[in-house]
């Protein structure tokens, strides 16, 4: 008689609670769910399980905790931190087909979403309304909103509207216990303050199944400006000149030349490639006001070494330049072979020293590096360049992208603004974090999950790292 | 040692001594031996508001932070500020102002009120909606848990991914998990220009029309819309019940923003009152300032309702029911009702009879402060308890395993 391993078994039982429909098991079809936009470490998964409902979800999280399988919920795949990469064999549950946005509700200024949502077909949804969903990703055009709140995520107009965690209202989430656990929108003064950590939480506590989240209305007025520069630090610079002038604009972005030649390449904008930097500031509110401005970013700019200051003529053009700031990332694969983005955040100010240390320690690694950054935020994505099959350059690439963070962490900021940990970052958080805050969070983790079934291994160091399920998992790379 | 102040002489709080402390490490020091021992540990901030929650009846000790007062750290450009716990929020202010900056959620409170006490129990303020709860202005904070342990949790840049938010744990547990020593706030830009309008409306306009024809009117610089009956409107240089009228509900248009922004936004919601014919009166200050003083500061009881915009017509339509004599005003947009108890009219009975009308419609009762001279269990005060409280307990044994943190204040059992 054949035995089945607890996997196998919670995976049949899950099959007959959710149908065949909603199971994958075969190895082609899993092939696609081994790791999310972080592509280092690929783990096959035991299987992909498609929930419909809550109560799918809390099913599927009652029989792996019943078999003690690990689970691993995911989104779109878009993540860049392996948040989504099922190590040791978990089973995969995407949240895909849970995508309706359940409500509309101007009056409420809110909106109900299931987690499968994409975030720009909310975005889309509600244009005409005068409101909007604030966060808004570079890869908005395919993560989910489930995503989104699980990792915090942020985007270029986080600057002045604030990242996921400010624009989440409500959650319906299932924990590691399988109970699935309403936070309605509305504020508790006698309760604990959940949704603000849930959120960010990357799916290690619970799986947010539905949100409420927060409209807030929208400027129709908008003024786009692109500065060049010859060095990448004087467009830092203009960065904190901008905001230490009392200046919020809604975006303020920084391509580097390496970017800016990859954008041109697949796009045809326009953008010179013989500068180092280009800096993208978009300031929204009413004409006049954010003309005046305008006058003074433009000032700051040139006075910090801009060789070139333009508008972008109009709606059009503006979204264009938006298409190609966003889709910069992809541009990036007529670059190399294969690549991966980095998260670091730093103070500012500090951001011309980090982006020549970028520079240094690049050089110093013989590794090729382009970078974009939500520049206002202290927000940098240095993109590495590798050759897969070049496991010297892969180990480069890996050292010097550490360095960075490292970097980031010495100049008083952190190893991710908005993609999160995941399995990427997870050992840099001792570095980041004494031993008793790391174990406050292992003692929170132990609240919701406490057997440990939600994507075990991700987020916090493991204490006994020998036994760990994401070093097993890592082995099977 | 130092004796107990007049100002926490309510008494309310079963202190044998207060007890002054400096540093994080003294802090951790007196509750470490204190959760060995077992002895119940009273956070005092200002004293202004040490009546509030449930009263407590363990003995204990007395801690204050007030002379933990310093601005660390203050980048006007990295808009950061990192502040000691017992800092007042008139030096706050006073530094904040002179960068023309502010931390919106701080702002128009009485200066005395110390930063830590207000993180750790904050109340509903008019800038919750547009511009985020105090709460969501902290990027770090450093607390003391219970059993002496000191945390540094997030950091002082301002997004930050890196880990579980545990911060937003301790930001409004009122004291019960950990003892907060310091904090790092995003700052902004103080907006230029201010305009604060209040129009006079019927009952019918309010719950049929109004929340319809505001949805209609998305304004990106409207704060919030501060509803309120017309005894509490306030006003230095204008009669506001002479130029309104009694109406029954008055609604205040808080507009921040560029001035022009804000000049046009006027123009809007002027066009909007003609058309509606409700009339418009423009005035100096927020009229609900002086009556958050008058939450903190007074005697009487208060109790907050929260909800959503569309349930504030039930919500003060129950109030007026049950509190005939009270005052109570709301922030339309976050949904928050503040009611104080001037006609000193709450009773068990009365609130059990609001809770239950509210919950029947999905709304939180929870009252901040009990009538003077009476002991309300916490059932009262904050509801029956949840079954999600079930992780707020978990977490409270992780955090405090003695209980000896401001034993009985707030929901943990």
């Amino acid at each position: 008689m054949r035995s089945f391993s607890p996997r196998q078994k919670a995976l049949r039982e899950i099959t007959a609670r959710l149908g065949r429909e909603n199971v994958l098991v075969h190895p082609a079809d899993r092939l696609v769910y081994e790791c999310d936009g972080y592509t280092l470490v690929k783990c096959m998964p035991q299987g992909v399980v498609f929930p419909r409902s809550a109560r799918d979800v809390q099913q599927v999280v009652q029989v792996c905790r019943e078999y003690r399988v690990p689970l691993v919920a995911r989104g779109a795949g878009t993540g860049l931190a392996g948040g989504a990469t099922p190590v040791d064999e978990a089973i995969v549950v995407s949240l895909a087909r849970m995508n309706r946005i359940l409500a509309v509700d101007l009056v409420n200024r809110r909106v109900k979403v299931e987690a499968g949502v994409i975030n720009l077909e909310l975005t889309q949804r509600l244009a005409g309304t005068g409101y909007q969903f604030a966060p808004d990703p570079s890869s908005q055009v395919a993560c989910t909103l489930g995503g989104n709140i699980a990792t915090n995520a942020g985007g270029p107009h986080t600057l002045k509207y604030g990242v996921t965690v400010n624009h989440v209202l409500g959650l319906e989430c299932v924990t590691g216990e399988g109970e699935i656990l309403a936070l309605e929108p509305r504020s508790d003064p006698g309760d604990l303050d959940w949704i603000g950590v849930l959120t960010g939480s990357e799916g290690t506590l619970a799986i947010v199944t539905s949100a409420w989240l927060k409209l807030i209305p929208a400027y129709r007025e908008f003024i786009t400006l692109r500065g060049t520069f010859l060095r990448i630090e004087d467009a830092c610079l203009a960065v904190s000149r901008i905001i230490g002038a009392g200046i919020t604009p809604a975006a303020m972005e920084l391509m580097d030349q390496g970017i800016l030649q990859a954008v041109e390449e697949a796009f045809h904008f326009g953008f010179p490639t013989n500068v180092e930097a280009v800096l993208i500031v978009e300031l929204d509110g009413v004409g006049p006001a954010i003309e005046a401005q305008a006058e003074q970013v433009a000032t700051f700019c040139r006075e910090c070494g801009a060789q070139e200051v333009v508008s972008a003529s109009d709606a059009e053009e503006r979204a264009r330049l938006w298409q190609c700031r966003k889709s910069a990332v992809g541009a990036v694969g007529r670059l190399s072979p294969a690549y991966f983005i980095q998260d670091g955040v730093v103070p500012r100010t500090k951001l011309p020293e980090m982006a020549s240390r970028v520079k240094e320690i690049a050089r110093r690694w013989n590794v090729r590096v382009v970078n974009v950054a939500h520049a206002g935020d202290g927000n940098i994505h240095p993109i590495f360049l590798y050759d897969p099959k070049n496991p010297a350059e892969v180990e480069r690439t890996v050292s010097a992208s550490h360095e960075i963070l490292a970097a980031c962490i010495h100049l008083g900021g952190s190893i991710t603004a908005e993609h999160g940990v995941g399995l990427e970052k997870r050992d840099f958080m001792e570095r980041l974090y004494p031993p008793e805050v790391l174990q406050a969070m292992r003692a929170l983790k132990s609240v919701f999950d406490p057997d440990a079934i939600l994507s075990p291994g991700k987020l916090i160091p493991p204490n006994n790292r020998e036994g760990s399920a994401a070093f097993k998992g890592e082995r099977n790379v | 040692m130092i004796s107990l102040s007049k100002s926490l002489a309510h008494d309310w709080l079963p202190i044998e001594a207060v007890q002054e402390l400096g540093t994080h490490q003294e802090v951790s020091e007196v509750l470490r031996e204190a959760s060995r021992r077992a002895s119940a540990v009273y956070t005092l901030g200002s004293g202004l508001r040490a009546r509030w929650g449930s009263r407590p009846e363990k003995l204990g000790l007395g801690i204050s932070c007030a002379s933990m007062n310093r601005i660390i750290d203050y980048q006007p450009t990295e808009l950061t500020l990192t502040a000691e716990a017992g800092i007042t929020l008139a030096e706050l202010e006073a530094t904040l102002s002179a960068s023309r900056q502010w931390v919106p959620g701080l702002s128009g409170l009485p200066g005395d009120l110390q930063l830590g006490g207000l993180l750790a129990a904050p109340f509903p303020r008019p800038r919750d909606w547009r511009w985020g709860r105090l709460a969501e202005a902290v990027l770090g904070l450093e607390v003391v848990t219970g059993e002496g342990t000191h945390l540094v949790l997030g950091g002082a840049v301002v997004k930050n991914a890196a880990g579980y938010r545990l911060l937003r744990l301790f930001l409004g547990s009122w004291g019960s998990l950990g003892v907060i020593t310091r904090a790092t706030l995003l700052t902004r830009p103080r907006p230029e220009g201010t305009e604060i309008l209040t129009v006079g409306m019927k009952r019918a306009t309010f719950c049929e029309t109004f929340l319809q024809q505001l949805a209609a009117l998305p304004l990106p610089c409207l704060s919030d819309v501060i509803m309120c009956d017309h005894r509490c409107l306030t006003d230095s240089d204008v009669d506001l019940t002479e130029e309104l009228g009694r109406r029954w509900v008055m609604a205040t248009f808080l507009l921040e923003g560029d001035k022009l922004e804000v000049d046009l936004a006027k123009d809007a919601l002027g066009s909007l009152a003609d058309r509606q014919n409700w009339k418009v009166v423009s005035i100096s200050a927020v009229s609900d300032q002086a009556l958050e003083r008058e939450v903190v500061t007074c005697g009487h009881a208060v109790c907050q309702i929260s909800g959503v915009p569309e349930q504030m017509p039930m919500i003060t339509t129950h109030v007026q029911e049950l509190f005939p004599g009270a005052r109570w005003w709301g922030y339309l947009f976050s949904g928050q009702v503040l009611v104080v108890d001037t006609a000193r009219e709450f009773t068990v009975e009365k609130i059990q009879a609001l809770r239950t009308k509210m919950e029947a419609e999905g709304a939180r009762v929870a009252v901040l402060r009990t009538p003077e001279g009476t002991n309300w269990p916490p059932s009262v005060l904050w509801g029956p308890p949840h079954p999600r409280h079930v992780y707020a307990q978990r977490w409270k044994d992780i955090c405090d395993p003695a209980h000896i943190l401001n034993p009985g204040r707030y929901v943990f059992a």
